[in-house]
């Protein structure tokens, strides 16, 4: 366990690292700071930190993307994948084997950009079928702007081969799939519980400078309830971040995701009526927290449709599990 | 909550229905407090005593009150509900997870958990730091189930603004008088003694202070007060010259808003830790009650998130109070995700049961808990108190000069 002040050391070198902008690719500044090492003595709390920091300072580095290649090379047993890049499914797509050509049409999204001297893993069909593209010039990578230019996603194409493509095992895609999914919703949560304490943060800060009627507009007890209520719900979620983290199984990072995607895009909402018009301008961070928000509760499903899922899977079980103990 | 007894344990509490168990079952005995709660889990499930209370609904408050205390005798005398008391007040030593986890663990049986039992929570911890004689002498009635207690704090005129309250307290003998109006006193008519708030000095919160009065003397009248799930669960209590031995003042005479603020952090935070027990437990009955619906699965994955949420949070809540930390205006927060976790959960349980909800007598006790959770944004300082704390106090929102 790490002590709260190597916790805010880890913090503000993450905060330096994750917003440079120049000093090479992330992992390389990662590895300066001894970022494996870290890891290495407590992954929960080094990894939800950086995510948390990640969050907060709106980094565009994709610090997802080499997390999710880590686990599915751990959950295939297969190291080379450990540097590949991990296709999500696309709006655009799906990606699909193509019966006539023998070919398999891809089109995924990956959360940076991807070069043809990568190996690429692609996930095919709803339970994904897993597809190892190993450094293939027919693969394209274009930018995907949409609602967060800054965010780095890419639109994978590419008309591949049968040849030219290796499957991962389909028992053990299945389960390697689930575990990426899994990580990714975790890491995802602790991204959005940065970004909410930030936006609440933030506005409770700006309610104390704008005066109107003579007083400062936090004095006003409708703006104070809406910060406060956005408060509870991200410190709640803030929480099950952490245990997902902890207890590594799917269920508590499908709930985490499902309360973080929540509480940032309550925290949003509450944040944006404190600000009036200032915050609806460019002049203003607001936006791009906002926008980053609506991206990451996209990323492994969006909370309506995590909490359904919950649902149906309580429904089918039966029993109502706890998560965490005494 | 799933490692086993020791053997050496298990072998002890093996007899456990024969012999009461006592001092065998000091804190000390369990490493952890899941430990204690497995074996506490395999004494409920076998002893035939406790098995009548597995999935007893009572049938009215009042009506099953003394029933219900039978189950705290039953812990009591056993030694199971002294963990987490401390050993000079009757208790078997140990931190307040002892207590957690006994609670958690009846949720998961399925036990209802006698009302007046949950009030200790709140009520006790307070004795035991402001008026530790008091705690010692009346604790083990209390956990025993042989005494209730009540809280009469809010009057018809001081309800969210509780420093504004009335009711006199003045000196007499070596003994104090008090005169005037409570009300909305949980369980008040079927307590025998309540921890009161008086005014004994001047205007404001430095003019009061804590008592505990006997109910059942003259000078006091309680009446009971139907409440919204159909039983009376409150009462009104009118006091004319009610007399408070001097050494039943809680804390300093004028300290009693100081005694208050303490409370909340037990108040608001431990009772939240209780509650998401209950709310798992009553997720899990209802999925038994009806047919899975896909249409209000979101209802239900929602309520799930929050009352997870909620079990995460005040279980950070328990854990600082074990290691005696005083917990400040933060505790609001917990406030604020009980009431949340409790209305979606009471939502979720109304959508899945469906029509049946209405108008199933058997259902009776469901609807009572249904309506029932609608007070959850009233009592113990409303959802609009909760987040006026939380925004000026937690947030350092500005305040209006
Ligand atoms: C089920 C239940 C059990 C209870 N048990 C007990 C008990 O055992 N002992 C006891 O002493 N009391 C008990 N109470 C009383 C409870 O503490 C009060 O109901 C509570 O403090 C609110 O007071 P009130 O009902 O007078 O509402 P009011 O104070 O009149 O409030 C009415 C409305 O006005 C709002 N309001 C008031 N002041 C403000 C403000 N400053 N800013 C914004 N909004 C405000 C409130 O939020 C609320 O919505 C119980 C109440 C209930 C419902």
């Amino acid at each position: 366990m790490m002590d709260q002040d190597t916790l805010e050391m880890l913090r503000s070198s993450l905060r330096h690292v994750l917003t440079q902008d120049s000093g090479g690719p992330l992992a390389g500044r990662l590895h300066e700071l001894g970022w494996d090492e870290v890891v290495a003595d407590d992954s929960s709390t080094a990894l939800r930190t950086m995510f948390e920091v990640k969050g907060d300072t709106l980094s565009s580095a994709d610090a997802l993307g080499p997390r999710l290649a880590a686990v599915l090379a751990e959950s295939t047993g297969d190291d080379r994948l450990a540097s590949a890049t991990v296709a999500l499914a696309s709006p655009f797509g799906p990606s699909r084997w193509d019966e006539g050509t023998d070919h398999l049409v891809i089109d995924a999204m990956t959360l940076s950009a991807t070069s043809s001297a990568t190996t690429v893993v692609v996930p095919v069909g709803a339970a994904p079928r897993l597809a190892i593209v190993v450094a293939h010039v027919g693969l394209t990578s274009t930018p995907l702007g949409g609602i967060d230019e800054s965010f780095g996603a890419h639109r994978l194409t590419g008309d591949i081969e049968a040849d030219a493509i290796e499957w991962i095992d389909d028992r053990l895609a299945a389960t390697a799939w689930n575990d990426v999914v899994s990580h990714g919703r975790w890491l995802v949560a602790c991204e959005l519980v940065g970004i909410a304490r930030h936006v609440i943060a933030a506005a409770a800060q700006y309610t104390g400078e704008r005066v109107q009627y003579g007083r400062k507009i936090g004095t006003f007890q409708a703006l104070q309830h809406r910060v406060a209520s956005a408060h509870s719900m991200v410190i709640g979620a803030g929480h099950l971040a952490a245990e997902a983290g902890n207890a590594g199984d799917d269920w508590s990072a499908l709930v985490a995701k499902a309360m973080a995607g929540q509480a940032a895009e309550f925290a949003c909402t509450q944040a944006q009526q404190c600000y009036g018009a200032i915050g609806f301008t460019w002049e203003h961070e607001f936006h791009r927290y906002l926008r980053r928000t609506y991206m990451l509760d996209r990323l492994f499903g969006d909370w309506r449709s995590l909490e359904h899922e919950i649902g149906i899977r309580l429904q089918a079980t039966g029993v109502v599990p706890h998560i965490g103990s005494l | 909550m799933t490692d086993p007894p020791t053997d050496a344990l298990a072998d002890a509490l093996a007899d456990a229905s024969a012999h009461p168990l006592t001092e065998q079952l000091a804190a000390a005995t369990f490493e952890s407090a899941s430990e204690y709660a497995a074996a506490l889990e395999r004494f409920l499930r076998t002893d035939e005593r406790a098995g009548v209370y597995i999935g007893y609904r009572p049938p009215s408050l009042e009506d099953s009150s003394r029933h219900m205390a039978g189950l705290q005798a039953l812990l009591f005398d056993t030694g199971w509900s002294r963990l987490g008391w401390p050993v000079r007040a009757g208790g078997l030593g140990g931190d307040p997870r002892f207590r957690a986890a006994m609670f958690e663990t009846l949720w998961k049986l399925d036990i209802q958990i006698p009302e007046p039992f949950t009030t200790l929570e709140i009520l006790v911890p307070v004795l035991l730091v402001f008026a530790p004689h008091l705690a010692d002498e009346l604790l083990p009635s209390l956990l025993r189930g042989d005494e209730g207690w009540a809280q009469a704090f809010s009057e018809p005129d001081a309800g969210s603004d509780l420093a504004s309250l009335r009711t006199r307290l003045e000196p007499d003998g070596d003994g104090y008088r008090l005169t005037g109006q409570k009300v909305w006193s949980t369980y008040g008519h079927l307590a025998q003694r309540s921890v009161l708030l008086a005014r004994s000095g001047g205007p404001g919160h430095k003019g009061l202070t804590m008592v505990l009065v006997d109910l059942d003397q003259t000078g006091v009248e309680v009446r009971p007060i139907r409440a919204e799930d159909g039983e009376n669960h409150f009462s009104e209590i009118f006091l004319d010259d009610a007399w408070v031995p001097g050494d039943r003042i809680i804390g300093q005479l004028g300290g009693g808003w100081a005694v208050a603020m303490y409370m909340l952090q037990w108040e608001r935070g431990a009772w939240g830790w209780l509650q998401q027990g209950r709310f798992h437990s009553r997720l899990q009955h209802a999925l038994q009650l009806a047919p899975a619906e896909p249409s209000h699965a979101a209802s239900l994955g929602h309520a799930y998130t929050l009352v997870a949420a909620l079990r995460l949070h005040t279980r950070e809540t328990v854990e600082r109070l074990a290691r005696e930390e005083t917990l400040g205006p933060e505790v609001s927060i917990d406030k604020l995700l009980l009431i949340d976790a409790e209305l979606a959960t009471w939502n979720a349980i109304r959508d899945h049961v469906g029509p049946r909800f209405e108008l199933d007598e058997e259902l009776h006790w469901l609807r009572a808990e249904y309506l029932f959770s609608r007070a959850a944004p009233i009592y113990g300082g409303s959802q609009e108190i909760q987040r006026t704390l939380v925004a000026q106090r937690v947030l350092h929102m500005p305040r209006e000069s």
